[in-house]
């Protein structure tokens, strides 16, 4: 809501400064959004009269001006068609400033020209720069444009919250202003104007959509510009003027929030205005120049033919005041919000009208406006007023009451007001005391409850003086839930282990249809968001890695050497059927992406590529962290070239591996490993809390092997056999060489393992361990053929 | 010292200067745990020095004073070395002499995602003050998010949300506050509830993300009130952004509190004189809050004669803004590596 700080103050009898003016309106909940000081300096554009006007020979697109100051007649070249002799206009002389340009004595097509006659537009006052702005005829010529007209002011936008339909008004703002003073605003009270009754009924067809209809009727006027005065003030709250009738709709409007609508009389068929549904097949050409298509819901006004306006949002073109009516028919109604706002949405049709009927206008505000429409268009359009005439369907519209309880106000604000306090805070906004209950002023459809008051009540008094307390609470502990634990302590491990956590967005490219088998499935029926922002943002999200991927791939284009990055959060698994509920689950994934050099973190380490074992080891820690028994299985899936699957208790918790380069269409030469696991299914997995078993004191052995083996045998097809031989003082088996190359024959690894041995029962010997060493070496060249060395 | 000596002196000149090449070398390779048995070789009662001070007695008269003075020498250098290297030596290393301003050794760690960070901050005040955490759905139904909030269809409050809506009927949440009729529907008050997660809207510029995060806080029990809430807020505030910050609780506009209230703190930039960031005002909106409406509780069962409660909400990448001086929201989202590393 845009208005001038001059407007506001003159529905005020007192003056406020700008800044206390501010102040108190933030702080009753009207948000200033910008404030902005008009104050155009014009020294060098002053008023002056055009003595004659001639052709100029070079151009028929320019005119010759003479022009007079008062002192002197000096020629002027102008291309405006508006200029005629007698008409006094702004001139900008020689050496003054126009939207930053310099004025110079020039010559135009071979005619010297001194200074230039201005449009509104371009002195920065006005929409319009069609023509030179015409000044009153009565002006002095030769004062400075300063001087002629009140320019100054300060423009206020403010930010009107939806239940404040009050306050999209200059009138309901200074209410608010003057409230926050204690004080009142100005009553306008414009005089009732004598005459006959219009010849125009009104037939209300639908009288709980528009429980009031007010009308205007009007002769001889004459259509034309309004003055300065009013297009300069339209001008600064953002309203484009239009002609001194339709300027007229618009003030009011701005002025005391109540939206109008002229028609030009004479288009009116019947002399009959009917508010009625629209019927099947009805269109209109609205204001706008479009045609609208009607629907049977839409409250229409019509005459006896057609429809003439959409009610409450815009008026139509033919039934319009036009440059040559002569009878003007002004409305003034009360319509009902939620149709004017369902078919406004339908229509995607908005207008101020249609903004101010959605949020709850003044009905006792109709005559007013009837009032002030009448009176304006006599002085600005020279009408006859033929009575104004209202229909009040609901002639004995009350007043709703609300009753208000002091210890419920106590109760919900925490600070103990008197009633008599509550009573004079609760006047200062209209809201007057009434046997037990409060009346509520017309202007306040927003108010219904007793906790509307409440409001009201902490919002005049002001929130700054509800005292904080100190709450006195039980406080129960309850722990969060084991899988936002669970979360946690995967992300803590995963930066641990030098993963960057990502957050990526929940919805993705629906060319995105990949299945893990057995963990991911591809949706069926995949929540589709009707109206996404782009089609690569279309559905929902079923895995994390499009995410992932997309974030590593960029990071790479970046030139980041070495992407170790993770993301937990949801994933969308899709609906069972194509209709689908609409409580379709979403689970819990984390991923992890790794891919291209690992980057060395200290001295003696080299460089080299990422790969399985590095995301294998992160897995592998995560687990660990966790305390679940998991066990990898080797894969079969199109998306990964080599992969596993990460079980426990036969429940899939996962996969990871290296993914196929087909997979990958994206721009990338990088080899990319991946994994993603349920985190629902790891809670499920978790063990119970760690139990402390006794300490073993007995002293453990360690011997170490090393052996040539065939490359095709596996790490843990080397363990299972260690571990087959079912010698119960080995304790524990460890990896710790594996080297393949120099002195080395083809086909064959070197491994070195190390095994420790301990008796539960009793000191272990040398002896006992070393025999059950020799057993396990004897069962692996059996079995697995390997050399010993 | 770097002399040699004439060859015509007794051979225990040369022997010494041996023992002292050899004391250097042996030095050079021993690591910390070595220099003890270092010093009982040539220290010790049956170390070599002492070996050589037996020699004394065969070198000629007019070298014994000058042999006596270079073993003597020898004695307190080789001892002062070892005991300032005991001193200085690193345990583990077997160099003499190392750079210590070469990097330490260490393994790279990751980070949190900004969001997280400022988030778990957000929630452990919250827990410490008795909350508890919940989480709800992303997918939401038209009820939850709106309706039972008191959004009522047809009203242009709705227009404060911009919906993503969804085929199935359902849209994404357009805040967080459905978690409250989660929550209040599966229990019994007294509530007090801390609940982050994503939400989404349709709009996309430098402050504006499709997707983004909110928490929300609630606590409904018997004789809750505004005063309560503004104890509360205030304290956040000046965990979050400093002892010396300002609220300011300003009237607003939520369908599902009333009274409400939009919370300001002074500016964190220029401390309330006015800047760029709180466009000159001095102050900056973080969060929405108020009492929640009776509407609101009775759609839960609640009897609002008999409970009240508060409730606020804050958008997290604002907060994250502010604290970090990021001015456009989608390099969240972007999760370039170079921006994810700055908040290690
Ligand atoms: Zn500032």
């Amino acid at each position: 809501m845009k208005l001038t700080f001059n407007w506001l103050k003159e529905h005020l009898d007192f003056s406020p400064t700008l800044e206390e003016t501010l102040t108190n309106l933030t702080m009753l909940g009207l948000e200033v959004e910008e404030v902005n000081p008009v104050n155009p300096l014009f020294p060098a554009v002053i008023s002056a009269r055009i003595e004659s006007v001639e052709n100029h020979p070079g151009s028929s697109q320019m005119k010759i001006c003479s022009v007079s100051d008062g002192h002197e007649t000096l020629p002027v070249v102008c291309g405006a068609m508006n200029v005629r002799p007698g008409m006094i206009v702004p001139l900008a002389k020689p050496s003054s400033e126009i939207l930053g340009k310099t004025i110079q004595v020039a010559s135009i097509a071979g005619i010297n020209s001194y200074g230039m006659l201005c449009s509104e537009k371009e002195l920065q006052i006005g929409f319009d720069q069609t023509g030179i702005l015409e000044l009153e005829q009565d002006t002095v010529i030769g004062k400075t444009l300063n001087e002629i007209l009140s320019l100054n002011d300060t423009v206020i936008d403010l930010s009107i919250t939806p239940n404040r339909g009050d306050c999209l008004s200059v009138r309901g703002i200074a209410r608010e202003v003057a409230a926050s003073f204690s004080q009142k605003i100005l009553k306008k009270e414009p005089p009732i104007p004598a005459g006959k009754k219009t010849q125009i009924k009104v037939e209300i067809q639908e009288k709980t959509q528009c429980p009031v209809y007010g009308g205007a009727f009007l002769t001889n006027v004459k259509i034309g510009t309004s003055p300065f005065a009013m297009r300069y003030r339209l001008f600064l709250a953002g309203i484009r003027p239009i002609n001194n009738i339709a300027d007229i709709t618009n003030f009011i409007l701005i002025d005391i929030g109540q939206p109008m609508h002229a028609f030009d009389h004479d288009k009116i068929a019947g002399k009959k205005i009917i508010v009625r549904k629209a019927r099947k097949g009805e269109s209109i050409l609205a204001l706008d120049g479009l045609n609208y298509d009607l629907h049977d819901e839409d409250l229409v006004i019509a005459d006896e033919h057609q429809v003439l306006a959409i009610a409450g949002i815009m008026g139509g073109e033919l039934s319009s005041v036009h440059a040559d009516t002569k009878n003007v028919f002004f409305e003034s109604a009360c319509f009902d919000p939620v149709t004017v706002r369902r078919t406004s949405r339908r229509l995607n049709l908005n207008s101020e009208s249609s903004y101010r009927f959605e949020r709850g206008i003044d009905r006792e505000a109709i005559p007013l406006s009837l009032l002030l429409a009448s009176n304006m268009s006599r002085n600005l359009a020279g009408g006859n007023i033929i009575h104004p005439r209202i229909n009040l369907h609901d002639k004995i519209f009350k007043r709703k009451k609300i009753l208000l309880r002091t210890e419920r106000c106590h109760a919900l604000l925490g600070l103990k007001l008197k009633e008599k306090e509550i009573e004079r805070i609760l006047t200062r906004i209209d809201i007057k005391k009434s046997g037990k209950h409060y009346l509520i002023p017309s202007f306040r459809s927003d108010l219904e409850k007793e906790i509307d008051l409440i409001e009201e009540i902490a919002r005049v008094h002001g929130y700054d003086r509800i005292p904080e307390t100190h709450e006195k609470v039980e406080i129960l502990y309850t722990s969060p839930s084991p899988l936002i634990q669970l979360t946690q302590t995967i992300k803590a491990t995963l930066v641990q282990a030098g993963f960057l956590e990502t957050i990526n967005y929940s919805f993705m490219d629906p060319k995105n249809n990949f299945s893990l088998e057995g963990f991911i499935e591809k949706p069926l029926f995949p929540e589709i968001i009707l109206n996404p922002l782009s089609p690569s943002q279309s559905v929902m999200r079923h895995s994390l890695l499009p995410g992932l991927v997309q974030s590593a791939v960029n990071s790479r284009h970046y030139g980041t050497a070495g992407i170790k990055m993770f993301e937990t959060g949801c994933v969308f698994p899709g609906k069972k059927s194509k209709s689908g509920s609409t409580d379709s689950p979403q689970v819990s994934h984390t991923g992890l992406i790794l891919t291209g050099t690992h980057v060395p973190s200290s001295l003696g380490e080299s460089a080299r590529k990422l790969d399985f074992l590095d995301l294998k080891g992160a897995i592998e820690m995560m687990f660990n962290k966790l305390r679940i028994p998991v066990e990898f299985e080797p894969l079969e899936n199109h998306l990964f070239q080599t992969g596993l699957k990460a079980t426990c208790r036969e429940i899939i918790l996962g996969m990871f591996g290296e993914l196929s380069a087909n997979f990958i269409k994206q721009d990338c030469k990088d080899t990319l490993f991946y994994g993603e696991f349920s985190n629902e299914k790891m809670v499920s997995c978790l063990p119970p809390e760690i139990q402390y078993s006794p300490l073993n004191r007995l002293p453990a052995i360690t011997e170490d092997m090393s052996f040539l083996a065939d490359q095709n045998i596996t790490h843990q097809e080397i363990v299972s056999t260690i571990r087959k031989c079912g010698i119960t003082l080995l304790e524990a088996v460890k990896l710790f060489d594996i080297y393949q190359g120099k002195g080395i024959p083809d086909g064959k690894k070197s491994m070195a393992y190390s095994l420790t041995y301990r008796d539960k029962q009793t000191t272990l010997t040398m002896e006992a361990a070393h025999a059950s060493h020799e057993q396990i070496k004897e069962n692996l060249k059996k079995e697995l053929n390997v050399e010993f060395r | 010292m770097n002399n040699s000596y004439p060859t015509n002196l007794s051979p225990v000149f040369q022997q010494a200067e041996d023992l002292k090449k050899q004391f250097s070398s042996d030095l050079a390779q021993a690591a910390s745990d070595d220099l003890p048995q270092l010093k009982i070789k040539y220290l010790g009662r049956n170390g070599l020095i002492t070996s050589l001070f037996n020699e004394l007695g065969n070198a000629t008269r007019e070298e014994k004073p000058k042999l006596g003075k270079l073993l003597n020498e020898l004695k307190n250098e080789l001892s002062q070395t070892l005991e300032t290297m005991q001193k200085t030596k690193v345990p583990g290393t077997n160099t003499a002499s190392y750079d210590v301003t070469l990097p330490g050794r260490t393994h790279e760690t990751g980070t949190l995602h900004p969001l997280t960070t400022v988030l778990q901050e957000i929630c452990v005040f919250f827990e410490n003050m008795g909350f508890t955490v919940a989480e709800g759905p992303d997918i939401e139904s038209e009820y939850n998010n709106f309706t039972a909030l008191n959004i009522l269809n047809n009203h242009p409050a709705r227009d404060m949300h911009d919906t993503f809506y969804l085929d199935s009927g359902g849209l994404l949440r357009t805040h967080t506050s459905p978690v409250q009729i989660r929550v209040m529907q599966n229990g019994k008050p007294p509530f007090r509830v801390i609940a982050p997660g994503k939400v989404y809207r349709c709009d996309s510029d430098l402050r504006h993300s499709p997707m983004f995060h909110q928490v929300e806080g609630f606590c409904v029990g018997e004789g809750i009130h505004f005063g309560h809430l503004k104890y509360l807020l205030k304290l956040f505030a000046k965990k979050i952004f400093g002892e010396s910050v300002k609220l300011r609780f300003r009237p607003s506009f939520f369908p599902f509190t009333e009274p409400s209230a939009e919370v300001d703190i002074s500016c964190v930039i220029c401390r309330g004189k006015g800047c760029r960031t709180c466009s000159n005002s001095g102050w900056i909106e973080i969060l929405g809050a108020g009492m929640i409406h009776p509407n609101v509780l009775h759609n839960v069962r609640l009897d609002p004669e008999h409970f009240s409660g508060y409730a606020f909400g804050m958008g997290v990448e604002r907060i994250a803004m502010l604290k970090y001086g990021i001015g456009d929201i989608r390099l969240f989202f972007e999760n370039n590596h170079d921006f994810l590393v700055q908040f290690k």
